[in-house]
């Protein structure tokens, strides 16, 4: 549902992301709307890679946002760009929901979050945006295929499963020492091999407006 | 980091003092950090690393170099696009919440209300890992790792000195957090409380149209209500213990010529339980009746006008208001 914004108002989809979560601390929903529209398929999508439950993904993409609004003057620029802000909340949040449920005892019907992915469809109209997305995921993925199977795994299973490395320990047979070695190097060899190069992705409205 | 070499100062008899394990603690954070960033460390491990680079400027910057790395792992993630109705049903929260908890009215024809965005409870503060740049940077320029080779006689006093206001300096923060934390609860209970007032308010008997299941099928023991708000246009839907075949619900109105409007959508849970805002084009009287349809076989309903085609549940709208408030008609389909 559209809000309506008031008449005379800025072009809010021509602003940075950190002008529009100032404007959506001071209650403008307009703006919200604007930030709702570009990150509203990497958080969901994000969620969804982690709960595995496109219904769980969309309702926590929606309190992520309603967060975003409640909440935004938290995000402070200092210490990164806003959908870094926005996912680290996405992932905190999912990641305590795979927690609550890895509690509970587990449906017997309950779906591979790959084959649940498969079956979702991407109805985006946002080319531009889809086109930015591919480019991040297709610069990380290739770096995360270039590190050894066993470190990507251990970080996988952390990053995206929420286990503790104790956990991981436990499941994969292998000393703890070892599962941190894995993720300290597997790390490593991400950030040299990314280096900066991702840097200017995340300014991607900056970039547009110049 | 392994980078910082502290001078202990020492006596005839060893050691004139041995600072606490976290101040020496680099190894131990240069090993988990990734695991930090990762959110694969127990709680204890992660309190470990806090104190340590709230003192350590270059511990601090190593785990905010790592957490810039871990924070492009989120757009590994496989496209996939949320349903429409997830965008609505935000943004009707979000305008119910400005409804009911107004702080500012700005009126420029129709405008939003401003909400109550008082909360200043940090969210990066409620995730396991630590935030390193604030917390690092400032403190640390207080304290000066030279002070560790001066004088013997200084070192002792100037050691305790830094422990004793590190520790008051943490202790000040988490106290500041917990108030801003009550304070956002404070606030959040107010919202609370007035929405629970304007509902109380708007469920007077004339208000209020109940959804009631009918014995015979599909519907089974599907229930609901109708609850209009503030000046009609708005109304709070309920329904629960309908059939979870259908995870995707629609609304429908029918208006005083007979024609169906859709006008909200929503999903249920795995128990059938579902709730939405709607926004009328009318006040509530101007309408017949509510219809709550699954999406896809709603779609097939429309174009014949066969109003009861579809539905799950339904209420009579007119009968209720003709009745003085002394009940609801209400029924619930067979699918």
């Amino acid at each position: 549902m559209a809000v309506e914004l008031e008449a005379g108002a800025v072009d809010l989809s021509a602003l940075s992301d950190t002008d529009l979560i100032g404007r959506v601390s001071e209650g403008d929903a307009g703006a919200l709307e604007i930030l709702y529209e570009r990150y509203n398929r990497i958080v969901y999508s994000f969620a969804l890679r982690i709960v595995g439950d496109p219904q769980i993904a969309e309702e926590l993409l929606q309190e992520v946002f309603f967060r975003t609004w409640q909440q935004g003057k938290a995000f402070r620029e200092n210490r990164g760009a806003f959908v870094t802000w926005l996912l680290s909340i996405t992932h905190n949040m999912a990641i305590d929901e795979v927690r609550k449920r890895r509690r509970r005892p587990q449906k017997a019907d309950s779906a591979e979050p790959e084959l649940v992915l498969a079956g979702v469809a991407d109805t985006s109209q946002d080319v531009e945006g889809e086109v930015w997305l591919s480019s991040l995921r297709a610069t990380i993925e290739k770096a995360m295929l270039q590190l050894p199977a066993a470190q990507r795994e251990a970080i996988e299973l952390a990053y995206f499963q929420g286990l503790t490395q104790r956990e991981i320990s436990e499941r994969l047979g292998e000393p703890l020492g070892t599962i941190k070695t894995r993720m300290r190097l597997g790390i490593q060899k991400l950030r040299e091999q990314l280096g900066d190069t991702l840097g200017d992705l995340f300014t991607r409205t900056e970039v547009e407006e110049a | 980091m392994s980078g910082i070499s502290v001078v202990r100062p020492q006596t005839q008899d060893g050691f004139l003092y041995q600072p606490p394990e976290w101040l020496l603690d680099c190894s131990f954070v240069e090993e988990n950090a990734s695991a930090l960033a990762l959110g694969a460390l127990d709680s204890d491990e992660i309190a470990r690393i806090n104190s340590h680079v709230s003192w350590c400027p270059n511990c601090a910057r190593h785990v905010h170099e790592i957490r810039k790395t871990v924070g492009y792992l989120p757009f590994l993630s496989s496209a996939a696009a949320p349903s429409a109705s997830a965008k609505s049903q935000l943004f009707d929260r979000i305008k119910l919440g400005q409804q009911q908890a107004p702080l500012v009215v700005e009126t420029s024809g129709r405008s939003l209300t401003i909400p109550s965005s008082q909360s200043l409870f940090d969210l990066e503060n409620s995730k396991p890992a630590t935030s390193v740049t604030s917390n690092g940077g400032n403190r640390t320029r207080r304290i000066n790792w030279a002070v560790f080779a001066a004088p013997l006689a200084a070192v002792p006093l100037v050691v305790a000195l830094a422990i004793v206001g590190g520790w008051a300096l943490r202790t000040q923060d988490q106290l500041d957090d917990r108030r801003t934390q009550a304070q956002v609860l404070q606030s959040e209970n107010a919202d609370l409380s007035a929405k629970v007032s304007m509902l109380s308010n708007s469920l007077g008997p004339s208000s209020s149209f109940d959804f009631e299941a009918a014995d015979s099928g599909f519907g089974g023991n599907a229930g609901g209500s109708f609850v209009p708000l503030v000046n009609d246009h708005w109304a709070n839907l309920t329904v629960w213990n309908l059939p979870t075949t259908s995870r995707a619900y629609k609304v429908l109105v029918e208006t005083e010529s007979g024609q169906l409007q859709q006008v909200g959508e929503f999903n249920v849970d795995e128990t059938g339980r579902g709730q939405v805002m709607l926004e009328l084009a009318s006040p509530v009287d101007h309408y017949k009746s509510v219809h709550v349809q699954p999406v896809k076989l709603a779609e097939n309903a429309i174009p014949n006008n066969s109003i009861d085609d579809g539905d799950v549940l339904w209420t009579d709208l007119n009968s209720s208001l003709d009745s003085n408030g002394g009940g609801t008609e209400a029924n619930a389909n067979a699918n």
